[in-house]
């Protein structure tokens, strides 16, 4: 496919657009947002793509390039906007984090699925863009860590501190918010 | 091991994705592995669609653009350089004789006169504005 668009063969640059406009949006989505911005984001992206391709080395996969191109194009609208990408890391606040999540808290017996899956949407977009598009590369678009770390240029170790306390902090967002609802599901 | 991470809750948190990863959605769900089972299938979820569906064939149609835009000016800048390729070879082949012709080295000063006129003509004119 590489080739094809260097050689500027018609169409090739639609199908490379058509196979990773998902990927280019859900990095660009979660970390910039807006939806005008993130459309905006991802056009920038490809235009990039379309100029830079000739620079593509083969030493990683394509997915992973554009993917960083994406990113990288992401991480330079949210320095215009002087959006910060992490909020500032608290040993004690995660500590208190581990603590209060409980083991014996059923989130599915005392909701039900769907009501849960908005709470969580809602969570996610709570989190700092920096943890939610390493949430989504992890999950959704099921990367691996060095790879990850590849397309955000951070380290293997603290891509795992990211995934581990943001999922941490789900469930606590969960389960504090179910506990408050659940006088209620007791009563109903 | 990254010492910030609590390896118990780690393992527990993989476990769950894997478990989502091999059975997406299963309902036989393991007490203990629900609130992360649930959380690694909302994340799996896809994202709502904000690209427009003929967004690929108009970032071809950019690129193509852009591709024609770039073509106008390398043909524009090869065309620069031609001129003064041209303009150097023709001093250099009638250089001499300009300066020895029947106005005898006048051309210096024609030229000195043409710029001076043209450097007085714009200071005129912003003074005027």
């Amino acid at each position: 496919m590489v080739e094809a668009v260097l050689a500027r063969r018609p169409r090739a640059f639609e199908k490379l657009v058509r196979e990773y406009q998902g990927l280019c949006w859900h990095i660009v989505q979660r970390m910039v947002r807006d939806p005008d911005d993130a459309r905006e984001v991802c056009q920038n992206t490809f235009m990039r793509v379309y100029r830079h391709l000739h620079q593509y080395r083969f030493d990683s996969t394509l997915k992973t390039w554009i993917a960083r191109v994406a990113y990288t194009a992401a991480l330079r609208h949210l320095e215009r906007k002087r959006i910060p990408l992490v909020e500032a890391a608290d040993e004690e606040a995660q500590r208190v984090l581990l603590e209060s999540v409980s083991d014996d808290v059923d989130l599915e017996a005392v909701c039900d699925e769907e009501r849960a899956a908005t709470r969580l949407r809602a969570a996610i977009e709570r989190l700092a863009p920096l943890p939610r598009v390493i949430l989504t590369l992890y999950h959704l678009e099921e990367i691996p860590i060095p790879e990850i770390a590849r397309i955000t240029g951070v380290a293997d170790g603290t891509i795992k501190s990211h995934l581990f306390r943001s999922r941490l902090r789900l469930r606590q967002l969960l389960e504090a918010e179910e506990s408050e609802h659940e006088p209620e599901n007791q009563r109903t | 091991m990254n010492p910030k991470i609590n390896e118990r809750e780690w393992l527990a948190q993989q476990i769950a994705v894997w478990r989502e990863q091999a059975a997406p959605g299963s309902g036989d769900i393991d007490a203990r592995d629900r609130p992360y089972r649930l959380i690694a299938r909302g994340l799996r979820e896809p994202l709502p669609a904000g690209l427009p569906a003929n967004f690929a064939r108009r970032m071809a149609a950019r690129a193509a653009a852009a591709e024609a835009s770039r073509f106008e000016v390398c043909a524009l800048i090869g065309l620069m350089a031609t001129l003064a390729v041209c303009a150097v070879a023709m001093v250099i082949r009638f250089g001499g004789e300009w300066m020895a012709g029947p106005s005898g080295g006048g051309w210096p000063f024609a030229l000195a006169a043409c710029i001076g006129a043209s450097w007085l003509i714009d200071q005129w004119k912003r003074r005027v504005s």
